[in-house]
């Protein structure tokens, strides 16, 4: 009884091959790899959207590791993904947990097996070849039930829908915004849109829809935009009919719909009183309605849009005008410096030519124009305007000797005294102007220039 | 049924004066023939009057949307999508026409999302609100007067601690200016938009029909040509894949 027993374990490890089966024999230690997979629904509708999984148990993680999903035949295979590791901890061994699952909707009716799925790790230094396969996954696909109203185009999920048509006012030949907004979870990748292709008085052009996926504690929700432009063909109040979106619920197993309301539009004619889009409609050949040409009037003259050779030369202008003006400034300024070293190195020249001019001058003249002399030759030094009252203050900075600001002082106070002599009285100048002289040459040898 | 006899006058100014330069009058002969065959249904004889004032220098905005409009209602989608496109790069912001280009995308063959190369994003980005001529003046503005701006610095360096703030802001908005720009300027000289004009057009991996053959492109797709080798051009599509076609089959816009 006890090896019928042994025997019966035996069998139920090698043809489940399942961890657990595995640990149940105390004596036998767990393995270091192995698999399982299974779907989230064993039942589904046709249609419905369930999930694959494929999970591997493994001591360690080698890099080279290669998962590798079936063929899913005879269904529709959505996005695969990864989802990432886990540790988990089975008989106090820790096992790194990798899932890969893939959605599925089943394209038909009855059984389908889906083949196994396979974990192989190649041989290497660190590890042995490991080649695993998980057991095929049944699944009993059902049919939906018969009785789905006509606006049913095959969505099968839970869903939520809300439409919206922007601008409510229009002119006429402009196109008006409809969007259907469905959120949910199922097959949105394979979601239909409503069939709008044939209402009367409107004019439909779907744009390609667009479809978001996002995993929401563990699920899986989305969200599909379908967006038509719709042009009415007349102006006035125009009506666009309702709008149902019908789906299967898999979980209450009934069918469902979701109805918009009939939405007016406000159809404005357009200024130039252009006959409307149907009223063509009827005088054309065509049944279609052809677009409305614009008038051409006056001189035509060849527009390409892009702007001519000249134009781009004019970029040239605005920075040759500001390099123009910085060279300008650069000139301006070199000229001045210029200027200033001629001035401040022929400076004693023209006080010398000044003073010598001064010596058979009446004795007021002198008095006046040697302080001329002084203060145009101390500007001629030192480039900046030089008087009575900033004189000294000036010399100072220029760290001329005590000795010289004191004398030429004391020059200045002679001349001023000339200045203010009795009418018709001559005293004699002409020692002041030697000095100076002399005075300015000594001065001229100890100047030092600033720059 | 439509009478020929009406046009016989627009067929003899086609013939007449087709590749010579046409007067003001003649041009407003053909515009009033063109417009008469548009509405009494033969657009065929509508695009070639239109066709045959682009080629001879009188093209605007009005004519190229008309001439679309005769390509689109013969069914030559290509050719119509290539002459509102040409349109759009005058007037970029008309809503009638961007309307009917999103009507033909919506109607050719080909699906194409938007484009992935970053460059091509760039100048798609501002093409679908400015015309490389509107943009080329902003910035031309933006640019004299930063330059402007400059001078005053120069000449007036007394005035130089009131210019900071003005020039780092006019050099901000000229750099926006020519981020918008160069993508447009590089475009249109290395990666130009072009339209399939060919009903279908085979792709093969090579300037060459001894070169593998990849895949069908169909009238309507918009590409960027980037090369053209010996009546081959080599084109990218939106989505980034590219391929050779016969030159004959794709048309600049």
């Amino acid at each position: 009884m006890q090896i019928c027993k042994r025997l019966c374990w035996v069998i139920i490890i090698i043809m489940w091959g399942s961890p657990y089966a595995l640990l149940a024999q105390e004596e036998t230690p767990p393995p270091d790899y192995f698999v399982e997979a299974f779907v989230s629904d064993s039942m589904p509708y046709v249609g419905e959207q369930i999930l694959y999984s494929f999970r591997y148990y493994a001591y360690t993680l080698p890099p080279n590791l290669q998962e590798n999903l079936p063929e899913f035949e005879g269904f529709w295979l959505g996005e695969v993904d990864l989802v990432g590791n886990n540790v988990d901890t089975i008989q106090n061994r820790q096992y790194i947990v990798g899932e890969l699952y893939a959605e599925i909707s089943p394209l038909s009716d009855g059984v389908i097996t889906i083949p196994p799925s396979n974990l192989f790790i190649p041989e290497s230094v660190f590890n042995n070849r490991v080649d695993l396969d998980t057991s095929s996954v049944t699944v009993q696909v059902r049919p939906l039930p018969e009785n789905a109203p006509e606006s049913f185009n095959g969505a099968v999920g839970q869903y939520t829908a809300s439409l919206e048509a922007t601008p409510m006012s229009i002119t006429l030949g402009e196109p008006v915004t409809l969007t259907l907004t469905i959120d949910g979870t199922g097959d949105l990748e394979r979601l239909l849109a409503p069939d709008l292709s044939e209402i009367a008085g409107w004019r439909v052009f779907a744009n390609p829809p667009q479809y978001t996926l996002s995993a929401v504690s563990g699920i899986r929700l989305g969200q599909k935009i379908f967006q038509w432009l719709l042009i009415p063909e007349q102006s006035g109040t125009q009506t666009f009919p309702s709008i149902e979106f019908t789906y299967f619920d898999p979980e209450e197993e009934v069918y469902k719909s979701e109805s918009f309301d009939p939405f007016t539009i406000n159809v404005l004619t357009g200024q130039d009183n252009r006959t409307s889009l149907a009223e063509r409609d009827q005088t054309n050949v065509d049944t279609d309605v052809a677009i409305q040409l614009l008038p051409i009037t006056g001189a035509i003259s060849n527009e390409t849009g892009q702007p001519s050779e000249m134009f781009w030369s004019l970029w040239i202008i605005a920075p040759l005008v500001m390099i123009s003006s910085g060279a300008w400034m650069i000139l301006r300024r070199y000229r001045s410096r210029q200027h200033a070293k001629y001035k401040r190195l022929n400076a004693l020249r023209h006080a010398l030519v000044s003073l010598k001019g001064l010596q058979s001058a009446p004795s007021v003249k002198i008095s006046i124009e040697t302080p001329k002399v002084i203060y145009t030759y101390f500007s001629d030094k030192t480039g900046q305007s030089v008087g009575y009252h900033n004189f000294i203050q000036l010399l100072q900075n220029h760290n001329l000797p005590r000795g010289f600001i004191e004398t030429l002082d004391e020059y200045l106070t002679e001349a001023a005294a000339g200045r203010y002599l009795p009418a018709n009285t001559q005293i004699d100048m002409q020692p002041l102007i030697i000095q100076l002289v002399s005075t300015l040459k000594l001065i001229d040898e100890v100047w030092i220039d600033p720059s | 049924m439509i009478r020929f006899s009406r046009f016989i006058p627009a067929i003899l100014i086609f013939v007449v004066f087709g590749g010579v330069s046409m007067s003001q009058q003649t041009v407003e002969e053909v515009i009033s023939d063109a417009h008469v065959a548009y509405d009494s249904g033969n657009y065929e004889l509508a695009a070639s009057l239109y066709e045959d004032l682009v080629n001879n220098g009188f093209a605007n905005f009005e004519i190229y949307y008309n001439l679309g409009s005769a390509y689109y209602e013969q069914g030559r989608l290509g050719d119509a999508l290539l002459n509102y496109r040409r349109a759009q790069m005058i007037r970029p912001r008309h809503s009638q026409l961007n309307t009917n280009i999103i009507r033909i995308r919506s109607e050719r063959v080909d699906f194409q999302g938007d484009e992935v190369v970053l460059i091509d994003r760039l100048a798609t980005l501002s093409e679908r609100s400015f015309s490389l001529m509107e943009i080329s003046w902003a910035v031309f503005l933006l640019w004299s007067l930063l330059f402007f701006t400059g001078t005053v610095w120069v000449l007036r360096p007394s005035w130089r601690s009131r210019l900071v703030w003005p020039c780092i802001v006019l050099g901000i908005v000229v750099g926006i200016g020519f981020s918008l720009l160069l993508p447009r300027l590089y475009t249109s000289e290395y990666r130009s938009s072009a339209i399939i004009t060919d009903l279908a057009a085979t792709v093969w991996s090579g300037p060459g029909e001894h070169y593998l053959e990849i895949d069908q492109i169909f009238a309507g797709a918009e590409v960027r040509v980037v090369e053209v080798q010996d009546g081959w051009a080599r084109f990218v599509r939106p989505s980034g894949r590219q391929g050779w076609i016969l030159q004959d089959s794709i048309e600049m816009i």
